[in-house]
């Protein structure tokens, strides 16, 4: 048995936070931690007895918890909402959310200048004034969630924790009401 | 009207223009002739000397250069796109010279045997490497989704036609393997051995690539129906229907990670010790500084006390060594107020005012009563206080208690 990794405290926090530690972001050394030998397996038990379970996704960490409140599930239902609305907006640009795009501002600013799908869809998300600022609210927000991370003023980069958003998308199942079908 | 050209004037025209061809072959789309006129190093002779020897084309104002010319650079350069027709060209032409090579033993055509086998090694390593290229380009840079797969579609495609065509090659060799014994010369023979060993290792490139192709397509794919999906979801939850036609409520609440829970971040108190503790003290210190806590508060912690600064507390003791007092009067025989009032007291306490001395005799009326004994008669005295008003003061008579005789 080795011993617990040194940077446990810090994992804890980020985690604790219901953040991501993703593999391709500025956290990739924490991932590389996590992923060493057994610290997957250490890490685990040791979490285990503050009560969140640490989760392994494709190429990300997170954690879980498996009783929860009846209230923060409604809050958890409708913040999804929200990521639906966010991804939908990303996914209706050219460049797709893929792990490791990377996405400046300004630029998607600009796309939804020219393009008045994206511009309804960006109104409808956020109330600031400019676009720029939109749009950088917006990817302030995934960033915050650990989906986006900043690189520098201007760029964002896409974690691998989008996958964790991807899965939970997937698991979605839509009643096949013989209505317009996108396929 | 085309003039004869020599090798040595076709790669001296180049040179000569270099800078417009690399304009012309950077931007495949044609040129407009007067953006190539307006250039210093371009005049209507030159653009005239070109277009006659067909190095570019002149369309309707607009200029390219020519197909053998971009061909020749795409060649060299291993860039463009990926053709299969080169190293098809060389397999007939190998077949062609073999049989020949077959009926009139001339080296002419054996020269050219050797030609096409280095062609087609060449050729080969060549088409496998810009597939590569491409296929990776295509699926990093591409950002039409639908047009990214039809690309890789179209490559894998290309991929199988070139496996093909190795296949083939492969199928000459060893068929005219006996033949190749036969001819005496050790270039045919090195030729041979390394167009082999070059068809088998493009062989397992292209079967990585293949994989590859698969890959970037699943992936492709994958994504794109997830993209979709999102789409319909939005779609549906616009009409407000996402409650009621998809599980999304169950997914959501299935979910457990932490992000979806707005928590509070973990709060700890500071350390009381860490405060009492000089660390303690800087951070207070500094925090009082940035909050701007001590403005009014200039003076500094007290310096460090002078030697002997106690040593009134220490005199103070001494006057009041009561005890000693004490014992002194029970070897005495008068009263205890008289005793007090009368004792001379040493020269270091100074002299004691009246009123401390009766306090005195209080204390130790009280502190001491068991060594005393409270007669009961009352005695007189009369004195003159501060404002010089004669007083009378009655007191207690108070005697040393005798040792019970045992």
């Amino acid at each position: 048995m080795n011993a617990i990794p040194k940077q446990a405290p810090e994992i804890f926090g980020i985690l604790s936070r219901g953040q991501f530690i993703s593999a391709n972001g500025s956290r990739g050394k924490l991932y590389d931690v996590i992923s060493f030998e057994d610290n997957f397996n250490q890490l685990r038990e040791l979490f285990a007895h503050t009560g969140y379970s640490l989760e392994h996704g494709h190429n990300y960490y997170y954690f879980s918890q498996s009783d929860e409140p009846n209230l923060s599930i409604e809050k958890k239902i409708e913040q999804f909402a929200y990521y639906i609305d966010v991804m939908d907006f990303f996914s209706s640009m050219d460049q797709k959310p893929t792990a490791g795009t990377r996405y400046r501002v300004t630029q998607i600013a600009e796309e939804c200048f020219s393009n008045e799908r994206l511009k309804q869809k960006l109104l409808a998300l956020s109330r600031r004034e400019k676009m720029v600022d939109k749009v950088a609210e917006i990817a302030g927000d995934l960033a915050l969630s650990g989906f986006f991370e900043q690189e520098d003023e201007d760029t964002y980069k896409v974690m691998d924790a989008i996958h964790y958003l991807e899965q939970v998308i997937t698991l979605i199942t839509i009643d096949d009401d013989g209505e317009q079908k996108n396929s | 009207m085309k003039h004869p050209l020599s090798i040595r004037d076709l790669v001296n025209l180049l040179y000569q223009s270099r800078d417009v061809i690399e304009l012309l072959f950077g931007s495949k789309d044609s040129v407009n002739k007067a953006e190539i006129l307006a250039r210093d190093d371009m005049s209507d002779e030159k653009l005239e000397k070109l277009v006659s020897y067909e190095i570019i084309h002149e369309n309707n104002q607009t200029i390219g250069l020519d197909d053998r010319i971009v061909t020749f650079i795409e060649e060299f350069l291993e860039i463009g796109e990926v053709t299969t027709s080169f190293i098809n060209d060389n397999i007939q032409s190998l077949n062609e010279n073999l049989k020949y090579y077959r009926i009139d033993s001339n080296t002419r055509f054996l020269r050219n045997i050797k030609r096409s086998l280095k062609k087609i090694s060449s050729t080969t390593s060549r088409e496998v490497m810009k597939l590569h290229k491409n296929i990776d380009d295509t699926y990093k840079n591409q950002d039409n989704y639908l047009i990214k797969l039809q690309e890789l579609d179209k490559y894998k495609a290309k991929r199988d036609d070139i496996i093909n065509l190795i296949k083939e090659s492969e199928q000459i060799i060893s068929e005219a393997q006996g033949f190749f014994n036969t001819v005496i010369d050790a270039e045919l023979n090195s030729i041979v051995s390394d167009l082999r060993y070059v068809l088998v290792r493009n062989r397992d490139y292209l079967s990585e690539i293949q994989s590859q192709i698969i890959d970037y397509i699943n992936r492709i794919q994958y994504q794109a129906a997830i993209y979709k999906k999102i789409q319909r979801l939005k779609e549906l939850k616009d009409y407000e229907e996402l409650k009621y036609k998809t599980n999304f409520i169950d997914v959501v609440t299935g979910t457990r990670a932490l992000m979806f829970q707005r928590r509070n971040p973990l709060k700890a108190r500071v350390s009381l010790d860490l405060l009492y503790s000089d660390r303690g003290y800087t951070i207070t210190r500094k925090l009082a500084g940035k909050l701007n806590l001590l403005r009014n508060h200039q003076q500094k912690p007290a310096g460090r006390m002078e030697d002997g600064f106690d040593a009134n507390m220490l005199e103070e003791s001494t006057s009041l060594n009561i005890d000693s007092l004490v014992e002194k009067f029970m070897d005495s025989r008068s009263d205890l107020f008289q005793f007090v009032i009368n004792y001379k007291f040493p020269d270091k306490v100074g002299t004691l005012s009246l009123e401390k001395r009766i306090s005195l005799y209080v204390g130790i009326t009280i502190d001491y009563d068991h060594k005393l004994s409270i007669s009961g008669k009352l005695g007189k005295m009369d004195y003159v206080n501060e404002k010089k008003q004669k007083l009378k003061l009655g007191y207690a008579i108070i005697k040393p208690a005798r040792k019970p005789v045992s």
